[in-house]
């Protein structure tokens, strides 16, 4: 792990007393309910928050086990980048229906994930194109950054991207802060802008076709690394001159591995087919460790 | 997602943290703390509602991330429980707002 140095004292300051205040709750724990529990699994509560930091303040016998399984998931995802390969054009370009059926066996191969090019006679203008990251949307009236980050971490991670001024192009995502659902949250968290209003058939159904895009569930893969996450469609964008072909949340350019650096990159996007909405939002890894539950 | 998230508030914590220019690594870091902090707090809050036999399946069944079955364990147990989680958050919380106030006011 990289040690950074600061030269800044309220930082330091900080760093200090929070380090003294988790090596006082660390102990609290040891003292009130280290006899009541075995000392592996008290360690092993104290993992789920803490996988570096903890080990420091605590007794050998309850440091966490280290975590180094490496997930299936991982491996089918790498298996995924080296089979699209040979299967993709060289430059980011259109691809035409074969080659969209063999990217869509392969993905349901891999990632065990129905997905199509087109649904209901509608299709977006293209499959593969380059993602660049968004901001996050509002999700009701009165919505602020600081509202998205569900912990300190997600604050730090994603909090950074701000809140894009304006509404996204279905609106705010519920009415009211009370009428927030997990589900509403996911889709805010996992949203796409596409470029909707490029479709074929688009500007002749605008209703139709805009209540078919509103929330559809889409699967957008990495394929330089295989790294995948599903997403619902819950933007219009970007421009034609912005040399972008869709965009991501900043949870969902962090999936992807896009989240650093000039935050864009190649991808490829395809509907999810998933009518019974069994299929969960957010990246794949998550998704087959949920199956296997 | 901490199967809690629902009951800790944090966003008077990072409000506040924004109003001090930190860099993206001290932002990781101050966070890493405050959230370890936050589920050592939680974590002593809820074992301490729980019997010794309980403590054990709770460690178990804390492990596997299932939060319903987290919290069908716990509801099962305890009917305050997300009010105790509530309590123990928001009393911890004024404590790390007292540390960014000196902070400030030491470093000013």
């Amino acid at each position: 792990m990289n040690k950074f140095t600061s030269k800044n004292p309220k930082f330091e300051h900080l760093r200090k007393k929070w380090i003294a205040r988790h090596a006082e709750t660390s102990q609290n724990l040891i003292d009130k309910h280290a006899r009541h529990i075995a000392a592996t699994s008290l360690g092993g509560l104290m993992l789920l928050s803490t996988p570096g930091l903890a080990m420091s303040t605590l007794p050998a016998e309850i440091a966490p086990i280290e975590q180094t399984k490496i997930s299936a998931s991982s491996s089918n995802n790498a298996l995924l980048a080296s089979e699209l390969i040979d299967k993709l054009p060289n430059q980011v370009e259109k691809l035409n229906s074969s080659q969209d059926d063999a990217i869509a066996a392969l993905i349901k191969k891999d990632l065990n994930i129905e997905v199509k090019a087109e649904i209901d006679n509608k299709r977006l203008n293209r499959t593969y194109g380059v993602i660049g990251g968004e901001q996050h949307l509002y999700r009701y009236p009165g919505d602020t950054v600081h509202n998205h980050a569900r912990d300190a971490q997600d604050w730090a991670m994603y909090g950074g991207s701000g809140i894009a001024p304006g509404l996204g192009a279905y609106g705010y995502f519920t009415p009211s802060k009370e009428s927030m659902t997990e589900e509403i949250e996911m889709r805010e968290r996992y949203y796409l802008a596409v470029q909707t209003f490029l479709s074929p058939g688009f500007s002749e159904r605008v209703g139709e076709y805009r209540d078919f895009y509103r929330f559809r569930k889409m699967l957008v893969v990495n394929p330089k690394t295989g790294q995948a996450v599903v997403a619902v469609i819950g933007d219009a964008g970007p421009a034609q001159w912005t040399g972008k072909h869709l965009g991501g949340s900043p949870e969902v350019m962090h999936e992807l591995g896009y989240a650093g650096g000039p935050r864009k990159g190649p991808v490829l996007y395809y509907f999810v087919d998933d009518p019974e909405n069994k299929v969960p939002l957010g990246p794949i890894k998550l998704i087959e460790k949920l199956a296997e539950s | 997602m901490k199967f809690y998230s629902h009951l800790v508030e944090i966003e008077s914590l990072t409000i506040e943290l924004d109003s001090i220019n930190f860099q993206d690594h001290e932002k990781h870091e101050l966070a890493h703390l405050i959230d370890s902090n936050i589920h050592n707090v939680v974590m002593d809050a809820i074992l301490s509602k729980l019997s010794e036999t309980d403590k054990r399946k709770f460690a178990e069944i804390a492990l596997s991330d299932d939060h319903n079955k987290i919290w069908d364990f716990l509801n099962d147990k305890s009917e305050d429980l997300e009010s105790d989680i509530k309590k123990a958050a928001i009393e911890f919380k004024k404590k790390l707002h007292e540390d960014l106030k000196e902070a400030k006011i030491k470093h000013a």
